[in-house]
This record gives C-alpha cells, structure tokens and sequence, in this order.
C-alpha cells in the first residue's frame, strides 16, 4: 500500500467519526436516561444553580452571537408568510427542481451572513465553521494561519452587500424560553461585505446594537490572501487591532504546512448532489415554497419550513439544538417552530421572517425579522469607506505572524532556554523529537487577554457588567491555570529500532518541591509505589538518580490480546507517557509504571522511559551558554524530522 | 442541572461519548453502547460535583467516559466476556478501498497503547482541542501536546510498517 502521510491519517481518522450508536440504542438509552433523571431528582436545585451560574457566563458572552445566529438561522432555514391584509396570494406546487432552481437563485442572491445557517457570531470568517468555535470571539477566528476560505458551492452573483436586521419580538415570546433569551439581546444588526471575484480579498464589519441602541459589538476586517486586518471594539477607551499574517499557500519549504492534496487524493465532488446539500443546509429539509403573494406591486415566494426546539433549553446548546420535526424525539418541552420567510421574486432577497410556535398566528407570533439588503457589483473602491475603521479612540495593536511561524517558534524556544540558562539532557543514540517551554504559551495568552481589561468597555454600569460577564466566563481560567505552573521545558527523545519505536521523555522542572511531593504529581495514587536508588551517566559521570515504581491493581479483563498488544506497554493510568502494563488474563492483575527523577545543578528532571532500557541511556547536559551550537541543531533537525508529522504549533487561543 | 437540561446534554453529546467509548473499547458496539447509558446515568448521579468553573459539560461528560473505560480496564467486570470482546471490525469488512482503508486504521489504532488510543481519538477523530483534551486526562497543555504528537507518530509509523 502506498504510504499515508500525517495529513492522510488525520483526514482518515475523522472520517472515524462515522461511528454512530444504533437509532435503537439512542431511543431506548434517551428513554431511560428521561426516565431515570424525572424520577431520581433529589439535588436537582443544587447543580441547576451551579448550571445557571454557568449559564450566566456564558450566556452573557454569548448572547451578542447568538442573537446574530438566531437572527440569521431563523432568517434562512424556513419560510417567510406575511399576513398582509389586501394582498393577493396564489398557492404553488412546485416541482422539486422547480423549487430547488428557486433556491439556488436565493442563496446567489443574499449575502453570506444572511444566509449561512451556522454562523455563531457577527465576526465569523469561516463560515463553515460549525462547532463551538464558530461562536469564539474575533482574535481566536483571525488567528488562524492559513487564510480563511470564504465562498460557497452556490457562490455570490454580487461583490458587496449591506444588511440590517431588526428583530421584534412577537405575543408568544414569554411562552418558549430559549427564543426569548435569544432574541432579547442586540436585536439590531449591521453588516458590510465585500469579496473580489474570486474572493481572495474580503471586508466585512459587522455591528450589533442593544435594543435601546447603544453598541454592542463591532468587528471589523480586511483580508487577502495573505494577511489580515481586523478590528475589534466593545465601547471602551481602546478597540484591538489584529494584523495576522498567513502563511504561504504553497511554498514547499519547512514552512510551509498547509496540505495541497495530490490529485490521487482529491475527491471527485458531486456538483448537483452538493448544491442540494447547501439548499439544505441553509433552508431546512422541509422547506417548501406553498406561495407567491403580491404587496404593493411586488411579488414575493412565500416559504414555510418547520422544525422542533425544546423551549427550555439551555441557552448555550441552542447552536446545535434544532432538528428536524421527523427526527425529534418527543419531550414534553418540545415545540414545533414554524418559520416562514418572503423572498421577493425579482431579487430573490429575503425580505422578512417571522417565526411562530406552533402554527401560524398572530398570537403564536415568537419574533419577527426584518431584512434590508443593498447588493451591487462594484469594485472596491467605491466601497472602500464602509470598511474603514470608525471610532476615535487608541487602536492597540495585536500581530500574528504565521509567514516564519516554525522560525519564530524555534526562535522562542532558543531565547527561552538563552534566558533562563535551562540545563537540557541529550541523550546519546537518541533524536530530540519535541520540545516546549510552557513561558512561551503564557506569555503569548497574557499578551492578548484585553477581554479582561475593564477599560475595553464602555465605563458606567453597562459596562461593568459587560465586563462582569466577560470575567465570568469559565473557559479563559481554566485554559491557563491547569498548565502553567508545570514543568519548564518538556523533551521527548526517540529512535526506531526495527519495528520498535523507543522513546524518552524526560520535564525539567525547577520548583521548590521534595522529589517525592514531584513525583506525585506523575505517579496518580498508586497501589504501591517504591522508591529505589539508582544512577545515570551523565557527562560521563555517575549521578545518583531515584527510581519510582508505582504499581496499580486491577482485575484481569480479557485474553483477547487484542487489548493488549503483546509486549507493548498500555495504561491510562499515569500522566506523563503510557506507563508499563503487561497483559494479564487471570485473576488479579497489576500494572507498574516507572519514573526516574534526579536532580542537577538546580534543575529536577522527570524521566519516563517507553520500551527503552534504563541501562542504555548516557545522557550529556547541555546549556546554550556552553552548547549554543549543538542545541540549535537539534532543534533545526527536530523541526525538520516532524515538519513532516506535526503542524506548527497553534497559539494557544483565548478561550 | 434538572432532568431536561440533562436530556438535552445527551442529546447533544451521546455520539461523541458513545464514538470515544467504542473506539477505548475494542470497537465493539455492544458494550459501547451499554457502557454510554451507563456513563450517562452516572453522569446523572454526579451531577451535583460538576463544577462548570472547571470544565465544560462536554469535557465533563468525557471525563467520566475516561474514567469509566478505565474502571473497566482495572476492573473486570462479569457482563463483558470474552465474545463480547470481539470487535465489529471483522463482520464490517467492506469491498471498496476507502472501508478497507478505514478498517486498516481502524485496526491499527487498536494497536495503541490506552493513553496513545484516547489522545488520537479525542483530538483527531472527535476534534476536541488539545486544551480539551488536556483538562479531560489530567495532564497540562504542553504534555498533552507532546503526547498527541507521539500518537500520531506512532500511528504512522504501524500504519505504514
């Protein structure tokens, strides 16, 4: 079989996620799960409280995106019926080609952020991105490194776009929770959007406004090919400015990481068969269009689609909560949403949407969304001073550089180990495989955590509470405190020996605990843990070393050996690499895991060995005072030997 | 949490629970599944130490999912026997290449060790950033990062022996 590379296995390894539980399973698991937790609720007001606290962090932070993509969910997954009184209505019964042709012309007609079903905020720059990180804010989605694609299967019949949404909510609001918190929140929305031909170039800036018009967010971005520049601003003393360099497409260097597949590996797309899933995607799976009304001389389709929401959901997992009618289980919180929008027929533009609960009425009326669009073909300079930035105040400035990114790292790293003057171990025979100091990483996130100034932030009581939120939300504490206090730098070594894959890792830390009180951190209350003298070469000297033998009971599982590869060590138990475990099929097993520690001019090093002889290691510390030369190349033959395998290191992002 | 928030959470997060299970546990759908109601409710019980200041309810869910295959590992537990143990891969064989490609890794990410088997899974087939996935094992950002490059590493290197 022809070799697979890193790029290939990681394509193939999330196709994996095709794996799915039997429909039988899910109803019957749902079932019990429902049953279970309606009658075994005793500490239910505890953990809902821990649930709203959670909730209020991350709804507050969330709410500006989410009301966006509510807006525009709502807006370009159904139908659009406007009771007008007076009006003249026909009913349709369109062929499936017939309507998909009028689809088609929609989505051509309408811009990206009116249409796109799962975009998560107004700063969005994939719009493909369906996951939480759609709902991220602006620095994490600019910081990419590789120019975002933009453009659909469909594609764009225009070049630049204004939007403006204006949400009303209707009389059946109070009466299903999940859109009554969406919809409360920015109700108003501004966009601006251009793209080159080929959409290469790109300028977006997006706005939201609280109900009583005061500024909620505003992103604003101009991206080629190969950089961009984005804006950020909250209403406070400062906005960010973000310039991010992308790497190159294609350049064939080191560098260069980007995956351009071969032709073999290009997949042959169905042209037809993926318009109709955008259409989908962007109108539901039962969207139909029932009419043509005519108002005030204009013509407009009527399109009606439903779907089911539970109107208690928690606001968080609203995203990924709607579901087709057909496929909803039943609870008893569920509630049909019906959606029709008006499309008008000449422009194909969506002009209105209005959501009700359960069936057309007015008193079942949820939200209302009007849409303003202005489209034309123009360059870009005509529209050059819709994506200017427009507040008056300080502009701090932010930049990512992805063009020498494996250069700016190796340089970090060297600086780093300059600085601190760390003493690394090499070992002979053995190839330095990775290394990190964990002072970059906090460094980078503590450069750009301007989310928590409260100066970001217009002053007064709004803003301490925006603020507030911010502070609140969970996921920036805990993305920094679980690693920042560990090891200083962190070696992986390794060599093939045949099919035998040997490696060491071995984390310098430098810290004021006992090696004992170290070793805890990496032996995970064992059963049994033993503490033996032993000794290493180093510099061609014997320095005295600790071995720590943790060992684990279990029961034995299986005799499959498929479990266990034969010889091969396999635990979860242990936090630093696989500790050793032997395939055990009767009675009462144990497992071991072993760490060296020994210490050396200051420093402690941690060393867990992976099918490698303790006895074979002959380490020589180097330092970039007496081995500048030595220690560059092992890092340039590092990055060389995984330019291969690893893609750059990501910055750690803000949330 | 109350019981809807709950049903809610399944509803969103079984697939990815149920995928990290079957592919911890040999790739058996049987005990895959059994063991994801089973996390679920156990999820349901624990619900009071979920502490949304510290994870997410996804990575939360994951870590008892971790924990359970674990438990399963050091606890041999009298429902599974051995034919259980078989994995579906031998009665999924398929003709075209991309399956029989999609078998071999398959196969050959059984051949992991446990912690290299969960790093590629939570990171590549379920896409759980590295952050993710270091709060779920335990381990800080750095060495989960080390560590997920190893796995592939390694994976590579069976894939392509």
């Amino acid at each position: 079989m022809k070799e697979l590379s890193s790029e290939k296995i990681e394509d193939k390894l999330k196709e994996l996620r095709n794996q799915k539980p039997s429909s039988e399973w899910v109803n019957n698991a749902r079932s019990e799960i429902y049953t279970f937790t309606k009658t075994n609720s005793s500490s239910q007001k505890i953990l809902f409280f821990n649930i709203l606290s959670m909730l209020k962090g991350r709804k507050k932070f969330l709410i500006p995106a989410l009301l966006l993509f509510f807006t525009i969910v709502v807006a370009s997954s159904g139908l659009l019926l406007y009771y007008f009184f007076g009006s003249q209505k026909k009913d349709l019964n369109l062929s499936y080609e017939e309507q998909q042709e009028i689809f088609k012309n929609i989505l051509k007609n309408n811009s990206n952020n009116i249409l796109a079903k799962n975009v998560g905020n107004t700063n969005a720059q994939n719009l493909s991105a369906t996951d939480e990180s759609a709902s991220r804010d602006s620095v994490a989605s600019s910081a990419k490194m590789s120019a975002p694609a933009y453009g659909g299967i469909v594609g764009s019949e225009y070049s630049y776009y204004y939007n403006k949404t204006e949400t009303r909510r209707g009389n059946a609001i109070s009466l299903c929770k999940a859109i009554d918190e969406t919809s409360s929140y920015s109700p108003s929305y501004e966009s601006y959007q251009y793209h080159n031909s080929d959409w290469t170039e790109n300028h977006e800036k997006s706005i939201t406004y609280s109900a009583e018009g005061e500024l909620d967010s505003y992103y604003l971005s101009n991206q080629t090919s190969d950089s961009s520049t984005s804006y950020e601003y909250r209403g406070g003393s400062f906005a960010i400015k973000t310039i991010t360099y992308y790497q190159a497409a294609t350049s064939g260097s080191v560098d260069d990481l980007n995956v351009v597949p071969n032709a073999e590996d290009r997949v042959e797309i169905n042209v037809d068969e993926s318009v109709n899933n955008e259409i989908t995607n962007y109108f539901g799976s039962d969207a139909k269009i029932t009419s043509e009304v005519t108002e005030n001389g204009k013509t407009y389709y009527v399109i009606e689609h439903s779907y089911v929401q539970d109107c208690n959901q928690p606001f968080y997992i609203l995203l990924d909560s709607r579901v087709p009618v057909a496929e909803q289980e039943s609870s008893p919180d569920n509630k049909t949403i019906v959606v029709e929008e008006w499309v008008e027929k000449d422009t194909f533009q969506l002009r209105r949407s209005k959501t009700y609960l359960e069936s057309i009425s007015e008193d079942n009326l949820l939200t209302e969304i009007v849409f303003t669009t202005e489209m034309s073909n123009v360059s870009f300079s005509e529209v050059a001073d819709k994506f200017n930035f427009d507040y008056g105040v300080e502009i701090k400035e932010q930049v990512n550089d992805y063009r020498n990114y494996v250069e700016n790292e190796k340089q970090d790293i060297v600086s780093y180990l300059t600085e601190e003057n760390v003493q690394l171990l090499f070992i002979d025979g053995l190839t330095l495989d990775n290394i990190y100091a964990s002072k970059i990483w906090t460094d980078r996130i503590n450069s750009t955590n301007y989310y928590l100034d409260r100066n970001f932030y217009p002053s007064g009581e709004r803003g301490d509470k925006m603020y507030e939120e911010m502070t609140q939300f969970s996921r920036f504490d805990s993305s920094t405190e679980a690693w920042y206090d560990e090891a200083l730098v962190i070696t992986n070594f390794s060599k093939l020996v045949g099919d035998i894959y040997q490696s060491v890792g071995i984390n310098i830390h430098q810290s004021n605990k006992s090696a004992d009180d170290l070793l805890k951190n990496y032996t995970y209350n064992p059963d049994n843990l033993e503490v033996a003298d032993v000794s290493f070469m180093v510099n061609g000297v014997a320095v005295a070393a600790k071995k720590y033998t943790a060992t684990y009971s279990y029961e034995s599982m299986t005799t499959d050996e498929i479990y266990y590869k034969e010889g091969e060590a396999s635990s979860s138990v242990g936090t630093m690499i696989a500790p050793d475990i032997a395939p055990c099929t009767e009675g009462t097993c144990t497992s071991t895991s072993s760490f060296y520690y020994l210490e050396l001019n200051g420093f402690q090093y941690v060393i867990q060995l992976y099918e490698t002889d303790e006895a074979s290691l002959i380490f020589t510390s180097k330092t970039m005072q007496s081995d500048s030369e030595f220690i560059r190349s092992a890092i340039e033959e590092m990055y060389t030997k995984r330019s291969d395998v690893v893609k750059p290191t990501e910055p750690m992002p803000l949330y | 949490m109350d019981a809807d928030e709950f049903i809610t959470a399944f509803d969103n997060y079984h697939e990815s629970i149920y995928r990290f299970v079957y592919y911890r546990l040999n790739q058996n759908k049987q005990i895959a599944e059994d063991l994801t109601s089973d996390i679920f409710l156990k999820a349901w019980e624990k619900r009071k130490k979920f502490n949304p200041a510290k994870s997410s309810l996804k990575t939360w869910l994951y870590t008892i999912a971790r924990n359970s295959v674990i438990d399963i590992y050091r606890k041999k537990k009298k429902e599974i026997n051995i034919e259980d143990i078989n994995s579906d891969l031998i009665f999924s064989e398929e003709v075209n290449e991309n399956n029989n490609l999609m078998n071999f890794l398959k196969a050959k990410l059984k051949l992991l060790n446990e912690s290299e088997q969960e790093l590629i899974i939570l990171h590549y087939i379920e896409e759980l950033e590295i952050k993710e996935v270091a709060v779920i094992i335990g381990k800080n950002y750095s060495a989960t990062k080390v560590a997920i490059n190893r796995a592939l590493n390694k994976l590579k290197i069976l894939v392509n022996k």
